[in-house]
């Protein structure tokens, strides 16, 4: 069954198709989720309430639109209001010191890549950490799900400039804080 | 910091915390099967199973209460009745009112007032609901050719989601002047929604214009958590249009006295400068009259926007607005200066107009609900006849009450433990039968079987001014105690090859009423085939075509399609795709020859095809003379589309056009298979 199957039958009430879909999208939604909450369980959490939202709503998608972009917006907002609960409580449980890094990079990458993709990785890793919740959303929309600022804003319902100012602005607070972990 | 290097990373990121064999499945199937979220689905999907029927209905028949199964037309109820099996019941019972039945809240009252430029603006209320927010405002001192451009609302920590489209109408031929603001959009707590109530703050902009459309000043307005009401979707205006692979969206409409502006957004086509030159506008008072409108044309300087890629133009129509309820707005051709056209039927239909809405505590609803009198002292619902197999049980139900107009809005059937049986749910009114006869089909809640033998349970008949449980406003209940026939199986296992595809018809069960058919395939490609929806199957001297066809098993899902599969069944292939076709024609008693013909395989076609693809059928069509195209639209009521033929060659039917169209688009995969079985009881 493809997509569009899968979607038709969800929307006659068949469960079946839930299924199919949480097949197709999973891995990349909690992957999504995981790069704004930062941590791997409230990640599956926020995706599964993505998946029961679009179980909800699903009769109110228009299927001449893609789903994928419909859908992941609904994990960008589960994810995001897991982390800006999370950011009242204080960071979630990343380890600056630890190891969870190891082992990051591209396979295909030679070994020098690897070790400077490694830390550039830890970098930005830890970077990410200082932004706001809504400023990594905006990163992971960017680069991770290659939204163009048009489609953010369009996704947001949010006018272009106010996307470009966010992106801008967490662009700007990545660079910085990057520069100074390098410069350390 | 380059783009791809941070895409890079992060994506290592991800992979590394986030394995690729994750498996949400178990516990998402685990939250789902809670009583509460089971509760409220099996509601919806209740509703929805009435509400696709009807709407696969009317867009078929183009008649408003149209039911989606005709006695007359079902070869397997008909015999049923012709050999005697449809049971006499003739049980009466005096409809209960619904306790719940309430008038929803009014709209919010404001009140707050601005003055900016000499206009005194007045913000009435407000009303918000999760797919349409509107509020109403009057206005003293709008003179020397100023007016209000289009507002915009804002809900605070809620992101409004698909919008579709907005109208602003203002009513200037009186003092104050007075105004009513729609927008099409959702707007949802995603975490509260149908748990609590959702509440937010509201933002209101309007901009305060001159004579010359020029922005001199803003009123703002704020609202304190105001109630989002949950109300179900409806409308049915157009949002956006696509045609000859171009998408045009009705951004917002805005109404005045004389005129009607509309904004038509689109991305032109290879940077050209595409500009529409030839839009209309059909405005009545009648939606169903549009069609015999005088078209009017735009007139007056079409202001043109570029924003982001995107080309919108406003365009003006002098009309009078005076109790308009409805519009077709056809965008016409595109031109650029040099001379080029481009065609395309892009038509916006709106059904409703914001001058013309009603909202609660502003106007009456309508139609009011049933009075406890009418309905506890003068309306009887009458169980006539009953009959049941394990495919289907169906009644003869008939109303009678002084309040013209009643249906059956839902049915229920429950077993001796109140246990719900039924999910599929068809109401049927023959033309011919007297006002307030119904036939209500129940289909069995697990997909597959209601258990054979002697049937002891509830029937649960609502009643209500139109169809589906959310506007039941009165209910009655009868006990049952009717025999369920079973289905006898045959299994031929027939092997027939066709076009290189070998289909096997592994087994038939057969009722009196019905016939389902067991059906392996190997796909022609690795794609979503079924069998066509031509395929009929023939007992006897009754012919049916194909009712449903239901997924039971394919080889590149094992695994993963488990419920999806019928208790009890066993693929008799490993690799291939198998599938249970149902079909309403039975077998009863006698010796009779069953003929399955299957036409022909077909891929679901996406709702939208690809426009590179699209375009190439139709450069190929075009050739042996058939220009076609397909044309989608989407808006506040959901999507649609269809086919426009506009030329042909002469002797071929539409149907044989379509079939050609998706044939060529490979979605098609011409048979026949066929199979036949001696049925012997």
């Amino acid at each position: 069954m493809d997509e569009l199957g899968a979607i038709r039958r969800l929307k006659a009430g068949d469960i079946g198709g839930l299924e199919v879909l949480v097949t197709m999208y999973q891995v990349r939604a909690v992957r999504t989720a995981f790069l704004i909450t930062r941590d791997s369980a409230q990640a599956e959490d926020a995706v599964q309430e993505a998946f029961l939202q679009t179980y909800r709503s699903i009769r109110h998608f228009d299927p001449a639109r893609p789903f994928a972009a419909w859908f992941m917006r609904s994990v960008v907002n589960a994810a995001l209001k897991t982390a800006l609960k999370t950011a009242r409580r204080g960071p979630a449980g990343f380890d600056p010191d630890g190891a969870w890094w190891e082992g990051l990079p591209d396979e295909a990458e030679p070994v020098e890549g690897q070790v400077e993709s490694s830390e550039f990785q830890g970098q930005l890793w830890e970077s990410m950490q200082s932004l706001s919740p809504r400023q990594r959303a905006a990163i992971v929309q960017r680069y991770y799900l290659d939204m163009s600022e048009k489609e953010i804003a369009a996704e947001l319902e949010a006018a272009p400039g106010t996307v470009k100012w966010l992106l801008h602005a967490a662009r700007k607070n990545l660079r910085a804080l990057l520069s100074e972990r390098t410069d350390k | 910091m380059k783009d791809e290097s941070i895409r890079k990373n992060l994506e290592a990121i991800a992979r590394q915390n986030i394995p690729e064999d994750i498996n949400l499945w178990p516990p998402l199937a685990a939250r789902l099967e809670r009583k509460d979220a089971l509760s409220m689905n099996l509601k919806w999907r209740l509703v929805w199973t009435v509400l696709l029927v009807l709407l696969g209905l009317f867009a078929l028949t183009g008649v408003a209460y149209a039911f989606y199964r005709y006695f007359n037309n079902d070869a397997g109820l008909q015999s049923v009745s012709n050999a005697g099996l449809l049971a006499t019941v003739n049980a009466t019972a005096q409809p209960t009112p619904n306790p719940t039945v309430t008038l929803p809240e009014p709209v919010t009252a404001i009140g707050d007032s601005q003055t900016l430029a000499g206009v005194r603006l007045t913000l009435d209320w407000i009303y918000l609901m999760d797919g349409r927010q509107a509020f109403g405002f009057s206005a003293d001192g709008l003179a020397s050719g100023k007016t209000l451009g289009m507002p915009e609302m804002g809900f605070g920590q809620l992101v409004p989601e698909q919008y579709s489209g907005a109208s602003l109408a203002i009513k200037e031929d009186a003092q104050p002047v007075t105004g009513t603001y729609v927008v099409n959009q959702i707007v949802r707590d995603d975490a509260t929604f149908g748990k609590t109530d959702t509440r937010t703050d509201v933002s209101i902009t309007i901009p305060l214009l001159d004579a010359n459309g020029q922005v001199l000043n803003t009123f703002r307005f704020a609202v304190k958590d105001e109630l989002v009401h949950i109300v179900p979707l409806g409308g049915g205006d157009i949002y956006s249009t696509t045609a000859n692979g171009l998408e045009m969206s009705l951004d917002w409409v805005r109404l005045n006295s004389a005129s009607v502006q509309a904004r038509l957004c689109f991305v032109p086509p290879d940077g050209k400068d595409w500009r529409l030159v030839s839009p209309t506008l059909q405005l009545g008072t009648d939606p169903n009259q549009l069609a015999s409108v005088t078209p009017v044309p735009a007139s007056g300087p079409i202001s043109i926007t570029n924003e982001n890629g995107m080309r919108c133009q406003v365009v003006s129509f002098p009309v009078s607005t005076q109790g308009a309820q409805a519009f077709i707005l056809t965008a016409g051709d595109l031109a650029t200066p040099a001379g080029e056209t481009l065609k395309g039927d892009w038509i916006f239909n709106w059904y409703q107009l914001p001058s013309q809405e009603e909202f609660p505590g502003i106007a009456p609803l309508e139609p009011a609900p049933l009075s406890t009198q009418d309905i506890g002292s003068a309306t009887t619902i009458t169980l006539e006849k009953a009959y049941a197999d394990v495919f289907r049980m169906v009644f003869v139900v008939s109303i009678k009450s002084p309040q013209a107009g009643l249906v059956i809005s839902n049915a229920t059937l429950k077993d001796a433990g109140g246990a719900e049986l039924n999910n599929g749910l068809g109401i049927n009114s023959q033309p011919d039968d007297p006002p307030g006869r119904f036939t209500v089909e129940l289909d069995p809640a697990n997909g597959f079987e209601f258990a054979a033998g002697q049937f002891k349970g509830q029937l649960t008949l609502e009643i209500g001014d139109q169809f589906g449980s959310s506007s039941s406003q009165a209910q009655a209940h009868f006990s049952l105690n009717i025999p369920v026939y079973p289905a006898i199986a045959f299994d031929p296992m027939q092997t027939v090859t066709a076009n290189g595809v070998e289909m096997l018809l592994q087994r038939v069960k057969v009722t009196p009423s019905f016939t389902k058919a067991y059906l392996c395939f190997q796909k022609p490609t690795q794609a979503d085939w079924g069998i066509g929806s031509m395929s009929t199957l023939k007992i006897g001297e009754d012919t049916g075509t194909l009712f449903y066809s239901m997924l039971l098993f394919d080889s590149e899902y094992v695994g993963k399609m488990s419920s999806m599969r019928e208790p009890g069944w066993i693929s008799p292939v490993k690799t291939g795709h198998c599938l249970a076709a149902g079909f309403t024609v039975g077998h009863h008693g006698k010796p009779e020859v069953l003929t399955l013909n299957i036409a022909g395989l077909e891929q679901s076609a996406p709702e939208v095809i690809p426009n590179d693809q699209l375009q190439a059928v139709r450069k190929k069509l075009l050739a042996q003379g058939i220009d076609m195209d397909l044309v989608t639209s989407s808006g506040n009521g959901g999507g649609g589309g269809g086919p426009v033929i506009t030329t042909k060659p002469a002797g071929m039917t539409d149907e044989q056009v379509m079939q050609l169209f998706y044939e060529t688009l490979g979605y098609y995969h011409p048979g026949p298979w066929t199979f036949t079985v001696d049925l012997n009881p």
